[in-house]
């Protein structure tokens, strides 16, 4: 497969396994469990019980950014066995673990190891409050702006497409969000399954307690490109790769800015790496002349 | 404002079959006006905006979606038979839909 134009691309959490069609994918159950096992030694013994059927694994938050990575890892390794390479990289938001994995930067180990450390310190930061994520499809941004001008603690931290975005806060500020929105006549608000708000400025003391960490590790230059989906910058360097992860923790980023850049840049074909779609579908409101395949879509 | 004409119920319910069948992975000849959207296809949201963005487009169709959505809040769709009736009402009302209820 050519690679003069293609982006693989990492989700960041498990949603469903139920849509998930990699077992068909010839070699992936075994890489996936060898992972796995890996996985279970290093971070969390209990992800060696996982199984595709027990969806109530979905509802531990750490849990299912591990499997998104592993998931992730696998089938990296998968497409290199195969000689598909892509000419860019991107996480979603989280999903920047196994993108950095696949392009050098980091080892698996290293990326568990972060995925942990990161986790940790955003629980310290959060424990004193109830915080989560939530989304709001079918209003423009100043419709949400509006609605969040009394709301300090709730931001808008991504956006998805012209009328999809995502937004961080307090539950309870939240909540009130979602009230409005629904009463503005959003389609669809409503709160997501993470107890966190990920990319807000609530986490920003959790991102200076997780550079320590980050300083600390071997982390080398990228073998292929990584896009930022925080400012749509290409990153290389060991330097600029430190710094996004510590940013991806609290800085808003933009998935829509981040697709239209890749098509600008002229990649013509994006590889969702991980299980599910939900990149896949999202992709059908960005117009441009490309191709977004999922995993068994690439690998049948 | 677009024109309805005789056919144009049988052009909307055709798009509309064509499009869950594709996007949930079914036979088109299984899905009738009474199917439900969410308990027999596993449909969500995004599929409906991505349809409202199919009809907004063939016929060249003014309407904000929160006006669609505002009207949707009231008058709730469940089946296919029910969406390709509100698919009507907009292509026939547009941003006056909200002055129906």
């Amino acid at each position: 497969m050519s690679n003069s134009s293609s982006a693989f691309v990492f989700p960041a959490f498990v949603r469903d396994y139920h849509d998930d069609k990699s077992p068909v994918i010839k070699g992936f159950s075994n890489l996936f469990h060898r992972y796995l096992i890996l996985a279970s030694e290093i971070v969390d013994r209990d992800l060696s019980f996982f199984h595709p059927e027990n969806q109530t694994f979905l509802d531990h938050e750490l849990r299912t950014q591990y499997m998104a990575f592993i998931y992730g890892c696998s089938i990296s390794e998968i497409l290199q066995e195969r000689e598909i390479h892509p000419k860019i990289l991107c996480g979603y938001s989280m999903g920047i673990y196994s993108a950095l994995v696949h392009g050098g930067a980091i080892s698996f180990e290293n990326g568990l190891l972060l995925i942990r450390n990161a986790f940790q310190e955003i629980s310290y930061t959060t424990m004193t409050g109830r915080f989560g994520m939530a989304g709001i499809i079918g209003l423009t941004e100043p419709d949400i702006q509006n609605i969040l001008k009394s709301l300090p603690d709730v931001e808008i931290t991504n956006q998805n497409s012209s009328f999809s975005f995502v937004l961080s806060g307090r539950q309870r500020d939240l909540e009130i969000a979602l009230d409005a929105a629904r009463e503005e006549g959003a389609f669809h608000a409503r709160m997501l399954n993470v107890t966190v708000p990920y990319h807000s400025h609530l986490l920003k003391s959790a991102a200076l307690q997780f550079a320590k960490f980050v300083y600390t590790l071997d982390i080398y230059t990228l073998k292929t490109p990584l896009i930022s989906v925080l400012n749509q910058e290409i990153l290389h360097s060991q330097e600029d790769i430190k710094t996004e992860l510590v940013e991806n923790i609290y800085k808003h980023f933009n998935w829509y800015a981040t697709q239209l850049k890749m098509l600008n840049i002229g990649m013509t074909l994006f590889i969702e790496c991980g299980p599910g779609k939900s990149l896949k579908k999202n992709s059908k409101f960005i117009d441009g002349n490309y191709q977004f395949l999922s995993m068994d879509e690439v690998l049948k | 404002m677009a024109q309805i004409k005789e056919n144009t119920r049988d052009e909307v319910q055709e798009v509309v079959y064509d499009f869950f069948a594709d996007e949930c992975e079914v036979d088109v000849s299984e899905i009738s006006d009474q199917t439900n959207i969410i308990k027999d296809l596993d449909g969500d949201s995004l599929m409906f905006l991505e349809l409202i963005e199919i009809f907004k487009k063939k016929y060249s169709l003014e309407i904000e979606l929160k006006t669609i959505g505002k009207y949707a809040v009231k008058n709730p769709v469940e089946t296919i038979g029910q969406l390709i009736d509100m698919q009507m009402l907009i292509i026939e009302h547009e941003n006056r839909i909200l002055e129906l209820d």
